[in-house]
């Protein structure tokens, strides 16, 4: 790192922002609580938005790697993610759209276009080799083969059927929370879960074949 | 594969987390982007603030020289015109005669200057000071010559003027005596010999004094009347309204009392100044007046004291 060159590391001042937030977070405005960093680091606070990637870093993580199935493509789509974050930061409007999802939103756009760029479908076996990289205890609960079809079935659903079973069952949105980053109402999202559970049942059937053919034939 | 299982393999993921060297290389991408964006948007700034402070600054030079362009300048044109226009800015009438009155003063003295010189723009120039006494003229109230009638009269320590006509009035007494005005009832009539009735003749006045000449239009320049209005007890008056014709407030004296009023007179013509206090109804209360000879284009009025009307 250039020693001239801005410090993400936090601050005192970030330090008391982030438990803002944090209060925020306890008080029930989870998605509102990155208010004043996001003004911070508008400002020119680099710490403020070092803290901003921090508190959002894997759950975007997780996200690209629903949406990819590869460890590495996910981790260069969050590096991505918050390029072009800090890049519009300036343009973001903190009214109504809280920073997660506007997050979410590059997310989704990122992933479209290295999609476009790469033209191709993660299968079970690209992902394998990728497994160790960022699991822990719990992680182990399933087993490596169960984690690379899971991952494998998500990136085969559509967009909308997959950010809601990220958003809901991996990073645990309640259904409003849901609803106000995907820009849908609560209804909607409850019917679009139990739609995408079904075909992700299904994906994962399908993943799950495939992966036994490709085992028979090696 | 059932519901249960698949909810608790998702769950199991939201413990995924981003490898430490993936970290630190966002980490460092960020580091360097953050620096570049700080840059662009203080080049942006420069960049948009730039050829603002390069306009605005040109425009203050122009502005600057155009408006201290002398008379023979090919920019004196352009000053005159704005000088005009900046009046229209003024909206209490007193503020922009006195404006029209600083222009015509520059005006004047920039016309002698270059006629001074023997310039050839000193014509020019004196068409402008022309122009601009026009304009005055047609601006300024004319400070009347007598005080009107009816008026609130100026008291002590005023001067009266001494105009004060000797002639008689048009209804002074005739020196004849005027026949009946009607011929008596019993009296044939006789259309050729005996009217009706009978105008009285006319008067004929002893002594016709020439009166005071009207002055000519052309004769009038702006002048400005300075003064003061004190109380009965001495201390400046303030909020009392002054003007040369009595009823028309033209402008009101300061906190100081002092008032400072731009009119339209003769040189040597006697100018009176009225200063009264009305009430809410409009009746006045307090009055006073003062006059003084116009020698200049500034006239120092004596001190106005009010007393009660």
């Amino acid at each position: 790192m250039d020693p001239r060159g801005p410090s993400f590391s936090s601050t005192g001042r970030v330090g008391a922002l982030a438990q803002e937030a944090d209060r925020a977070a306890v008080g029930g405005g989870r998605l509102d609580a990155d208010a004043a960093l996001v003004t911070a680091a508008k400002a020119g606070d680099a710490a403020a938005f070092g803290e901003l990637y921090e508190r959002h870093r894997d759950e975007i993580y997780r996200f690209c790697l629903a949406r990819t199935g590869s460890v590495h493509d996910a981790e260069d789509l969050t590096a991505d993610v918050f390029v072009k974050a800090l890049r519009s930061l300036e343009r973001y409007e903190q009214r109504g759209t809280p920073f997660i999802a506007f997050l979410y939103r590059i997310a989704r756009n990122a992933a479209i276009d290295r999609a476009r760029s790469r033209q191709r479908n993660p299968s079970a076996e690209e992902l394998s080799p990728h497994m160790a990289s960022g699991h822990d205890v719990e992680h182990a609960a399933i087993s490596g083969t169960e984690r690379a079809t899971l991952l494998a079935a998500l990136a085969r659903l559509k967009q909308s059927d997959r950010d809601v079973i990220v958003l809901r069952l991996i990073e645990g949105y309640s259904g409003l929370e849901v609803a106000q980053v995907l820009g849908r109402s609560e209804g909607a999202v409850r019917i679009l879960q139990h739609r995408a559970m079904e075909r992700l049942r299904k994906a994962y059937a399908e993943a799950e074949a495939d992966a036994a053919k490709k085992k028979v034939r090696s | 594969m059932n519901d249960e299982r698949l909810v608790e393999m998702l769950g199991s993921l939201s413990h995924e987390r981003m490898g430490r060297a993936a970290d630190a290389r966002a980490r460092q991408r960020l580091e360097g982007e953050w620096a570049d964006v700080q840059e662009r948007r203080r080049s942006s700034w420069r960049r948009v603030l730039a050829p603002v402070v390069i306009a605005a600054g040109f425009i203050a030079l122009a502005g600057f020289t155009t408006l201290r362009a002398p008379g023979d300048s090919p920019l004196y044109g352009a000053r005159i015109a704005i000088e005009d226009a900046a009046a229209n800015a003024f909206a209490d009438p007193q503020a922009r005669l006195q404006y029209l009155l600083g222009l015509y003063d520059q005006r004047q003295a920039e016309a002698a200057r270059l006629e001074s010189i023997g310039s050839a723009a000193s014509s020019g120039a004196r068409r402008i000071e022309q122009r601009t006494l026009a304009t005055l003229q047609s601006l300024l109230p004319n400070a009347p010559e007598e005080p009107p009638a009816g008026s609130p009269a100026p008291s002590a320590p005023v001067s009266l003027p001494s105009v004060a006509p000797e002639s008689p009035s048009p209804t002074a007494q005739p020196s004849g005596t005027p026949p009946p005005a009607t011929s008596p009832t019993t009296a044939r009539p006789t259309p050729l010999q005996t009217p009706t009735r009978t105008e009285p003749p006319r008067a004929t006045p002893v002594t016709t004094p020439k009166p005071t000449p009207t002055p000519i239009k052309s004769d009038l320049v702006p002048i400005v009347l300075n003064g003061t209005v004190v109380d009965a007890a001495g201390a400046p008056a303030r909020e009392v309204c002054v003007s040369v014709v009595a009823g028309d407030c033209q402008t009101r004296t300061s906190a100081a009392g002092v008032y400072r009023l731009a009119v339209s007179a003769r040189l040597g013509q006697t100018v009176y100044v009225y200063a009264w206090i009305a009430d809410a109804t409009g009746k006045i209360t307090f009055k006073g007046g003062a006059s003084a000879v116009v020698r200049g284009s500034t006239v120092q009025v004596p001190t106005i004291s009010l007393h009660p009307y």
